[in-house]
């Protein structure tokens, strides 16, 4: 891919970034956005902060979708999804507020994009780039999930909860309508594939997180994995869409 | 004979109830149709616990102690109208959180025109 067909899609790009209560990292992460994808529009998706996330974000140059209600992180990226629809982007780029998804890595992701037949591509911390480490307890859901998708999507998938990702239109329009409400990321995988959307993963790099902590921990990581288990197994909860 | 007197005063208060809910627009008609109908049923149950006609209403359905019937029934409406109320407020949450992204969508569409 040449420099210019990479700077023309990176134009119809909307980068999408879910922050709630990330005032202390948003802002480097906005500034490295538009370091490392010059032209793509940033819309930051504020979650309802308590802290300044939004008025640091719009220091940064970024474009502030401010929800009035916390609605976790599945609403919170479908708003983005939804303001890419509007806007008519091709591209839809999502990275997390906390820091932990590195910019300069996106175009990898992009770039796979371009290439025509993924719909969906996912940034996977364990296809051989980066050191990256989870944490020892965290080790046997990541491998029962990664089991899960990958018998559910008839692919083989290494990092389900990966909420670095880039989509093109088709994935955009079906996000903008359908996508689950808390955790996510592993759904939308089958979700995908189930609308006959090409899904793939790319390695990336990704750093521990600057701020913060999980939000997956004691007694959430129970519910996590049976909401999990049971939207794979089911089907996709989450009531009505429109 | 004292249940029986206590289940025709709790079934009248819960008419007296509903009535001044409805009265005061604190139901939405559906459900304010539905509870005027429950506690009339109640009222009329009650009314007919002491007859004969429960008690062999009872032996048709094989439940040898009458009040049992009622627990049963009592028991099956709830089970129902609480699964009604977790199907309407999973609606009314999926409807609150796209007002929420609709009023984010178009806050960030005023502020784009209101910019220089």
């Amino acid at each position: 891919m040449t420099p210019e067909q990479l700077a023309d899609a990176l134009s119809r790009t909307c980068v999408v970034v879910p922050a709630f209560n990330e005032g202390r990292s948003i802002a480097a992460v906005v500034r490295s956005v538009h370091e490392h994808l010059p032209g793509a529009t940033v819309a930051v998706v504020d979650d309802g902060s308590s802290d300044d996330t939004a008025d640091r974000a719009r220091e940064a140059g970024a474009l502030v979708l401010s929800l009035s209600q916390n609605l976790g992180i599945g609403g919170a990226v479908q708003t983005g999804y939804k303001f890419a629809l509007r806007r008519g982007h091709s591209y839809a780029l999502q990275i997390d507020g906390d820091g932990q998804h590195d910019p300069s890595e996106a175009h990898h992701l992009i770039e796979r994009l371009m290439d025509g037949d993924a719909d969906l591509v996912i940034g996977s911390r364990w296809l051989g780039r980066g050191n990256y480490v989870a944490p020892r307890n965290r080790r046997f859901g990541m491998k029962l999930l990664e089991a899960l998708v990958s018998w559910r999507a008839g692919s083989r998938f290494t990092d389900t909860t990966s909420g670095f990702r880039a989509l093109n239109r088709r994935a955009i329009e079906l996000f903008a309508v359908h996508y689950p409400s808390d955790y996510p990321e592993v759904e939308s995988i089958v979700l995908a594939h189930h609308a006959g959307l090409n899904v793939t993963e790319v390695p990336v790099k990704m750093n521990a997180r600057e701020h913060g902590t999980s939000s997956i921990t004691g007694l959430s990581t129970v519910y996590f994995m049976v909401r999990v288990t049971i939207g794979l197994l089911i089907g996709v909860m989450g009531g009505e869409n429109s | 004979m004292k249940g029986y007197v206590l289940a025709a005063v709790i079934s009248v208060v819960l008419l007296f109830v509903t009535i001044r809910a409805i009265r005061k627009k604190q139901l939405t008609e559906m459900l304010a149709i539905l509870w005027l109908g429950v506690s009339l049923a109640a009222v009329f149950l009650s009314a007919l616990l002491p007859s004969s006609a429960f008690l062999s209403l009872s032996h048709l359905f094989g439940v040898a102690y009458p009040p049992t019937m009622v627990l049963v029934f009592g028991l099956f409406f709830l089970t129902l109208f609480t699964f009604y109320l977790s199907v309407a407020m999973s609606r009314l949450s999926t409807r609150q959180k796209q007002l929420v992204q609709d009023l984010a969508l178009v806050q960030a569409m005023l502020d784009a025109q209101s910019a220089p």
